[in-house]
């Protein structure tokens, strides 16, 4: 989907990184210009629009009552979906989610649950039988590189923005929210890095991420603790490299947090 | 707590199936063991069991996924519905797509595929029996199939996880330590370059943590590296 | 032997296939046999599919019959091409559909004239060994095996034609066409899977020569 690469950008990006200079003039571990704004869509129980320079995604979150899994009864169920729609780049196609797509929703929704961000034993109504589930639908705009971190950042306001809605015998009165706040526990946010050549920069613009050798996000919560990776991309990573990436990741993480607020 | 929660992982330094904590399950590698393919390998790894098979470099199908500058790497991971105790519906889930994909980024940095231009190289990876870890198992098997289809690389890529359970970091987890552990962190790499190629986490680690679990678990694959190469030297009489 | 990604030399050597070079040293990149030449270092693979070479000769299947050439199935990742051109004799396009001649399904004998840097292969049949070939049998076997099948200086092969006075021809794509009395034929085929089987041990001459004598 996002291989359109052209050796020559590559030259003139990786050469320009030798020299210590991005593309678009921004250090080496310096974000675009981020801007969350929560609350954007009333129909959902919580939503949060991220902008992370020209990118620009909008997470929905619906609420829903239905079964537990069979192996967590007293636990509430997240799923967490992505939609890269044809609206958002030409190299979008309509259709079922490609693996790209997948990939992006996965690593969100990992980096949400491994962190103990939403606190779902406190989403169970009768265990066994009735919990909250939670949908978290990523709805890409705008793709101009770096969806990780514009998904997860987005994911978590969202779900900060959620009101819990009215319930009566068990039916969900949609439209009528409650003050109920979700369960939530910790902040995790998402940092995504791009290897071009030997230089590794923190949120890859979209002529980064078409030339980059490999990609690491790295998701960590308020107490620095690492709660998932992944790795993209046909190019390696060092030990030492990766070591390094976590340590700015957990320090433009704290950044990124601050959107939260 | 969850339903079949060990209280213990780790008594007296031993783990619930017995193994110390830098200790892999065993493992068994079998290179050429399809006819059909042009490359094959079949791997048993603890409770594990995968086969992988190599087609190729052949014609693209279909076509317009061609590359004029190089071949395509392919890679199909997919678990059979009776490998797992739920019965797995057939066909690839979000899981396994995603598992495909990581699983060729792993293996292209390996893979000569500027020799083959306007070609495919297709790798299928099956699960037959599952007992975590089975995306190592796949990496391994498929590396081992690559070479065996005689397709040229830079290096063989091992495969292989460490994790956390019971406050403690391990290597290769099994299914109740995987299911109940703390994290887990499957890492596939190149050994002649000390490059990874594949790292995933999930869980909870302090950096110090995480840096003993990638080390342990780089660790491990060297050890994997060792057995891809045995089985190999055994298939074709090599010393 | 070595097996993908093992060092195998350092310093000045012409490079040659299944090698490659990474920081001044040389590292094999398939599994196969170190050979060293002169200078020229290579490593000859044990396993694998058909790599076509120019001057090597193939035995094709016709897949498809067009205006002015024909597509050839030479066993390899690439089909080849015939042009109406290469074809032994003059053949005036105008008038003759090419399917005429040569057929989907029919086999040849052919010569590898030409690689372009995309891979697209061309066969020629302009040669006096190429023809096209009627009847008889077909044996695969893996390409690698080929030279082992031939021997030095075509040893092997002329005593499995001469004992079994078959008709044989040997393509390096691993295709063989067999042609002679049925059983002849047949004990042909046994020698010719005696060699694959076990194409890199010793005393495989006098196997292969005791499997041919022995009435």
């Amino acid at each position: 989907m996002f291989e359109v690469v052209a050796e020559v950008k590559k030259d003139y990006i990786a050469n320009l990184l030798e020299n210590g200079k991005r593309a678009d003039e921004r250090g080496f571990d310096d974000y675009r210009p981020i801007v969350v704004e929560k609350g954007v869509s009333n129909r959902a129980e919580g939503s949060a629009l991220v902008k992370i320079g020209k990118t620009q995604v909008l997470i929905g979150v619906k609420l829903a009552i239905g079964e537990p899994f069979p192996d967590m009864p007293n636990s509430g169920v997240l799923t967490t979906n992505a939609e890269l729609i044809p609206l958002a780049s030409p190299d979008f196609e309509k259709g079922p989610p490609d693996e790209d797509t997948i990939e992006i929703a996965r690593v969100v929704d990992r980096g949400i649950r491994e962190s103990q961000c939403i606190d779902l034993d406190k989403l169970c109504i009768v265990a066994g039988e009735k919990v909250w589930i939670i949908f978290v639908d990523i709805h890409v705009l705008d793709y101009d590189g770096n969806l990780f971190d514009a998904s997860a950042l987005g994911a978590v306001a969202a779900l900060l923005d959620t009101c819990m809605p009215k319930v009566e015998e068990d039916m969900v009165i949609y439209g009528e929210k409650t003050t109920e706040r979700l369960p939530i526990l910790h902040k995790p946010v998402e940092t995504t890095f791009a290897k071009i050549n030997k230089s590794i920069v923190v949120d890859p613009s979209l002529d980064e991420e078409l030339v980059m050798d490999a990609r690491l996000t790295v998701a960590t919560d308020e107490n620095g603790t690492i709660c998932a990776m992944q790795k993209g991309g046909s190019g390696t990573f060092t030990q030492e490299e990766i070591l390094e990436i976590i340590k700015r990741g957990t320090r433009k993480g704290s950044e990124l947090r601050k959107f939260l607020e | 707590m969850k339903v079949g929660e060990p209280e213990k992982f780790i008594v007296k330094g031993k783990r619930l199936d017995g193994r110390k904590l830098d200790e892999l399950r065993e493992i068994k590698i079998e290179a050429g063991i399809l006819k059909r393919a042009d490359g094959s390998a079949y791997v048993e790894w603890g409770g594990n069991k995968v086969m992988a098979a190599c087609y190729g470099p052949r014609e693209v199908h279909p076509r317009h996924l061609a590359r004029s500058d190089k071949a395509i790497l392919r890679c199909t991971y997919n678990m059979a519905p009776f490998s797992v105790s739920d019965r797995k519906r057939p066909g690839p889930d979000r899981r396994s797509r995603e598992i495909s994909k990581v699983t060729r980024e792993a293996l292209e940095p390996v893979v000569f595929t500027n020799l083959f231009p306007r070609t495919a190289i297709d790798v299928f990876i099956e699960v037959l029996q599952a007992n975590a870890g089975t995306r190592c198992t796949g990496i391994a098997a498929a590396s081992v199939a690559l070479a065996d289809a005689g397709i040229p690389m830079r290096d063989l890529v091992p495969s292989c996880a460490a994790g956390k359970v019971g406050g403690e970091i391990v290597l290769d987890l099994f299914d109740v330590e995987d299911n109940f552990g703390e994290a887990d962190l499957p890492v596939a790499m190149i050994p002649r370059k000390n490059e990874i190629t594949l790292l995933q986490m999930d869980g909870n680690l302090t950096q110090e943590e995480f840096e003993k679990a990638l080390k342990l678990a780089m660790e491990g694959c060297i050890k994997v590296y060792e057995l891809q190469k045995e089985a190999l030297r055994r298939k074709y009489g090599g010393a | 032997m070595v097996l993908p990604g093992e060092l195998i030399a350092e310093g000045e050597y012409k490079l040659g296939e299944g090698v490659f070079r990474e920081q001044g040293k040389i590292y094999s990149s398939v599994m196969g046999l170190v050979d060293e030449k002169k200078g020229y270092l290579r490593v000859i693979p044990l396993t694998g599919k058909y790599i076509p070479k120019v001057e090597d000769f193939v035995v094709g299947k016709i897949e498809d019959a067009q205006f002015s050439h024909w597509e050839v199935n030479i066993n390899s990742a690439y089909s080849a091409i015939l042009n109406a051109s290469d074809y032994f004799r003059e053949i005036d396009i105008f008038q003759t559909a090419l399917a005429k001649i040569l057929a989907p399904g029919d086999l040849i004998f052919a010569i590898v004239r030409e690689i372009t840097p995309t891979k697209k292969v061309y066969v020629t049949m302009a040669d006096k060994m190429a023809r096209s070939l009627k009847g008889g049998r077909l044996l695969k076997i893996s390409p690698t095996k080929v030279p082992r099948v031939i021997g030095k200086n075509s040893s092997m092969i002329s005593m499995i034609k001469k004992e079994t006075k078959c008709d044989i021809l040997v393509g390096q794509n691993g295709r063989i066409w067999l042609n002679g009395e049925a059983e002849r034929i047949n004990l042909a085929v046994k020698a010719i899977e005696l060699i694959e089987r076990e194409a890199h041990t010793a005393g495989l001459t006098k196997r292969v020569e005791d499997l041919l004598t022995v009435r």
